[in-house]
């Protein structure tokens, strides 16, 4: 079978605010030629580091992210030589994935003019992190930084602790948000013909991502505030995270309840109990229900505290309630789910063997997306990325 | 109805061409945000998206029911939240489930590029339009299947929603402060994600169309996509059996220090908390930092100049830049630090957003829409603009049954009587004009 993005060829410039969006080519089996300084690309330093060895050829963080890609060295800031075999490599590109700084590139030397001339068909795409003009385009910005002028961080944290700070989620969600919507910004503009520059900001990504916090701003002027565990809200609304027998955390969502769901949950808390009221017909009335909210999650909230994560996990889903326990990164490695979904992919290494990474979301029926390569040392592709562009 | 951008957009190009997707359609079975999430992203990307919809239990999409609704009237066709997920697109009212609504179903595949569901797995197959038939019927059909735990794997039957993939996927834990339980988000991160995921999705498989002329099936499970968000946790746990956690907004991998959200002078008429983000990636944003801040003693000790010792003197540091934006405003505090070239950023609300983010001004990222029962109200644009085709939001969401006359019409040659029989059997809803209605 053959991959999703066979022979689409992507030169990416590496850099934090790209390597999601390259990531999602190569796993989909674009050729992506990570473009890297002489010092190698930033994300090399970043820590988780294997078996905490810290040099460039050790880092999770650049592993992960740059998985099946290939890499070479190019001087562009000092070489007039290397710019022209970039130039000459965009030639046999399809799209150029930039997470230059604005005007970056045309101050060493390439302006875009010079790009486009090297290929009218090249889709190039700029991230950064405000856009490529306007009076912020010039600012820093980190993933915390883009969270909080986004407008996520101010939802996100504890409603019980007015001294604690909003909080931001972790994992590099800003750069996230920012590569998948490039992923986006390149296949949209390759399908429409190529030969397009597309300027994309972090900021904007971030910010169209906050679900009613506009609505109700623009329809009521009502803003939105934390709250623990949550969805932010314009009034006070009731728990729905709940400790468990085993010491975790479980999320309910009570949504669309229709009576057969509501009736085997009903029958499920008699059985051990716990159903206290719940058997009033007055809560197939959705009226009653929306107010008697408070009570329903106390209810449900104390039968929580007598079960494991696990059994909630499966006895809720089960039972038609959407309901997920409060995994950590740990407990995916023993999932059956990601195991029988192919979610691990085993990758060889060559020093250190086969290990496990993870691979792709998706499931594709008639053609692969996978984590099939090790990502790559640096410059380990030059012979072979300098023959591609001539050089 | 008119396009009216009140802010001036400096850095739009003047002239462009088609939106890409333009001539391409899309028969949208899609709900709430992650699912219509997705086709309003190829909507306003161009591709004429067909939204069946039916407005009663269970296959109504929730979202047209939830607030905040216009002038505070509930109604179908007048929610805030719906109407941002739902531009660009248009409404075919119609029960599925009847043999006459499947029928029309099955009858507008042939004419669909793409068919794209949010249900849990199987609802297609069992109205008989599954992948396999969908193929017999439009060779070279894009099917994406988006639901909370996708088709495959013991968990398939299983439900979600944003907060909920959230949970699974271990964004929740990593959000939040070590002493306490997850803060997690709040907001359904993973049905914006989900949207743009599942939207990545149908983009991967049109290009492959357009180079091979195959058919695709992509299966997006909104859970797991939340699991590949949090990739290099995942895969420090697998090689090195660690066990993430969250250090609250301090770098959990502690790339970053300082790293974390201070607060300042309250600076609003509201009366709410203020903070600024501050990060520090280097030592010479370290010594920017210190420069700003007057914090000479700090400086003097060379050991802070790398991360690892100005980890070992975190709550030290936080102290003293907290000492100092507590005496400042939000804004005031990030422009000191960005002037001296620190990353630092106002945490900011949704008004801030909106009235006070210049940057935002300038590039018109606010865009409105006049609509007759809606008024005229923002919209969050997509996040790119191109230099060569198009991508503000023109059209606002449709009215239920909005389309489904001038769809089947034109798609199918239904005539008149015919549409008016199938009204009256209970089986198509076709809305009044929007000035009638208004």
């Amino acid at each position: 079978m053959t991959a999703m993005l066979d022979g689409l060829v992507v030169v990416e410039l590496a850099g934090e605010r790209t390597e999601w969006c390259g990531k999602l080519f190569s796993q989909a089996g674009a050729r992506v030629i990570l473009v890297e300084t002489p010092g190698g690309a930033a994300g090399r330093t970043q820590a988780p580091f294997y078996q905490q060895r810290e040099d460039i050829e050790h880092s999770l963080h650049f592993w992960h992210y740059n998985t099946d890609k290939e890499s070479v060295v190019l001087d562009l800031a000092s070489s007039v030589t290397d710019r022209e075999t970039f130039l000459r490599l965009l030639g046999k590109a399809d799209i150029l994935v930039d997470g230059s700084e604005p005007g970056e590139l045309a101050a060493i030397g390439l302006p875009r003019e010079a790009i486009e001339r090297s290929n009218p068909k090249l889709v190039h795409v700029a991230v950064t992190a405000f856009g490529q003009d306007g009076p912020w385009a010039s600012l820093q910005a980190t993933d915390l930084v883009h969270l909080a002028l986004g407008g996520q961080m101010m939802m996100n944290g504890y409603d019980d602790m007015p001294e604690s700070p909003p909080i931001a989620g972790a994992g590099n969600q800003a750069l996230h948000i920012a590569g998948t919507w490039a992923f986006i910004a390149a296949l949209s503009s390759l399908y429409g013909g190529g030969g397009c520059f597309v300027d994309l900001s972090v900021h904007e990504a971030c910010a169209g991502m906050t679900e009613l916090a506009l609505p109700n701003y623009d329809y009521n002027g009502r803003i939105v505030s934390r709250q623990t565990g949550r969805h932010a809200s314009i009034e006070r609304t009731t728990q729905m995270q709940f400790p468990t027998s085993d010491g975790r955390h479980v999320r309910i969502e009570l949504l669309n309840q229709l009576i057969g769901n509501w009736d085997s949950l009903v029958e499920w808390l008699e059985s051990e109990g716990m159903a206290e009221d719940f058997a009033d017909p007055m809560y197939y009335v959705p009226e009653f229900f929306v107010e008697h909210a408070q009570h329903i999650f106390e209810v449900i909230g104390r039968f929580c505290a007598t079960k494991s994560g696990e059994e909630l996990f499966h006895g809720m889903q089960q039972r038609g309630q959407l309901l997920a326990d409060v995994n950590y990164p740990e407990d995916h490695l023993a999932d059956p789910h990601l195991e029988a979904r192919g979610f691990w992919n085993l990758v060889e290494h060559d020093l250190y063997g086969t290990m496990r990474f993870p691979g792709s979301p998706y499931v594709a029926r008639e053609s692969e997306i996978s984590v099939r390569r090790r990502a790559p040392r640096l410059n380990e592709h030059d012979a072979e990325i300098r023959q591609l562009a001539g050089s | 109805m008119v396009n009216g951008n009140t802010q001036e957009v400096v850095s739009q190009p003047e002239h462009r061409g088609p939106r890409p997707f333009a001539g391409l359609r899309v028969l949208d079975f899609t709900r709430m945000l992650a699912g219509a999430g997705t086709t309003r992203i190829l909507g306003i990307l161009g591709a004429e998206i067909l939204k069946i919809e039916w407005p009663h239990p269970p296959a109504v999409d929730m979202v047209r029911l939830y607030g905040p609704p216009v002038d505070g009237i509930p109604g179908m066709d007048r929610s805030g939240f719906f109407a941002q997920i739902n531009p660009h697109k248009k409404s075919i009212a119609l029960d599925a489930g009847t043999d006459a609504g499947k029928a029309i179903l099955r009858s507008l595949v042939p004419l669909s590029d793409v068919v794209i569901d949010s249900f849990r797995p199987g609802v297609l197959d069992r109205w008989g339009i599954g992948y396999e038939v969908m193929k017999g019927l439009r060779p070279d059909v894009i099917y994406v299947a988006a639901s909370g735990f996708g088709a495959d794997g013991p968990f398939r039957a299983y439900g979600s929603v944003g907060q909920v993939a959230q949970a699974y996927s271990g964004l929740t834990a990593l959000s939040g402060v070590p002493e306490r339980e997850p803060a997690g988000w709040g907001l359904s991160y993973m049905d914006h994600m989900g949207a743009a995921m599942n939207a990545a999705a149908v983009l991967m498989a049109l290009v492959r169309r357009q180079r091979t002329g195959q058919p695709e099936f992509i299966d997006c499970a909104q859970a797991v996509q939340g699991v590949s968000l949090l990739g290099p946790a995942l895969l420090d746990a697998a090689l090195n059996a660690a066990a993430p956690r969250s250090r609250g907004n301090r770098d959990m991998y502690q790339n970053l220090c300082p790293n974390n959200a201070y607060r300042c002078l309250d600076d609003d008429a509201r009366g709410r908390d203020a903070w600024v983000a501050v990060s520090v990636r280097h030592t010479a944003d370290w010594a920017a930092l210190c420069s700003v801040m007057g914090l000479a003693e700090l400086r003097s000790r060379t050991e802070l100049d790398d991360v690892a010792g100005r980890l070992a003197a975190e709550e030290e540091i936080d102290a003293a830049i907290a000492d100092w934006t507590a005496g400042r405003r939000r804004y005031e505090a990030m422009a000191l630090l960005q002037d001296a070239g620190v990353p630092a950023g106002a945490v900011q609300h949704i008004d801030d957003k909106v009235e006070r983010d210049p940057q935002f001004a300038y590039r018109g990222f606010y865009q409105e829409v006049t609509e007759p029962l809606l008024g005229t109200r923002k919209y969050e644009s997509i996040p790119f603009r191109s230099y060569s085709y198009e991508t503000t939001i023109t059209r606002a969401r449709p009215r239920m049954g909005e389309h489904t006359r001038e769809v089947l019409q034109s798609l199918l040659d239904f005539s008149d009587e015919k549409i008016d029989g199938l009204i009256r059997d209970g089986i198509l809803i076709a809305a009044q004009p929007a000035e009638v209605v208004a």
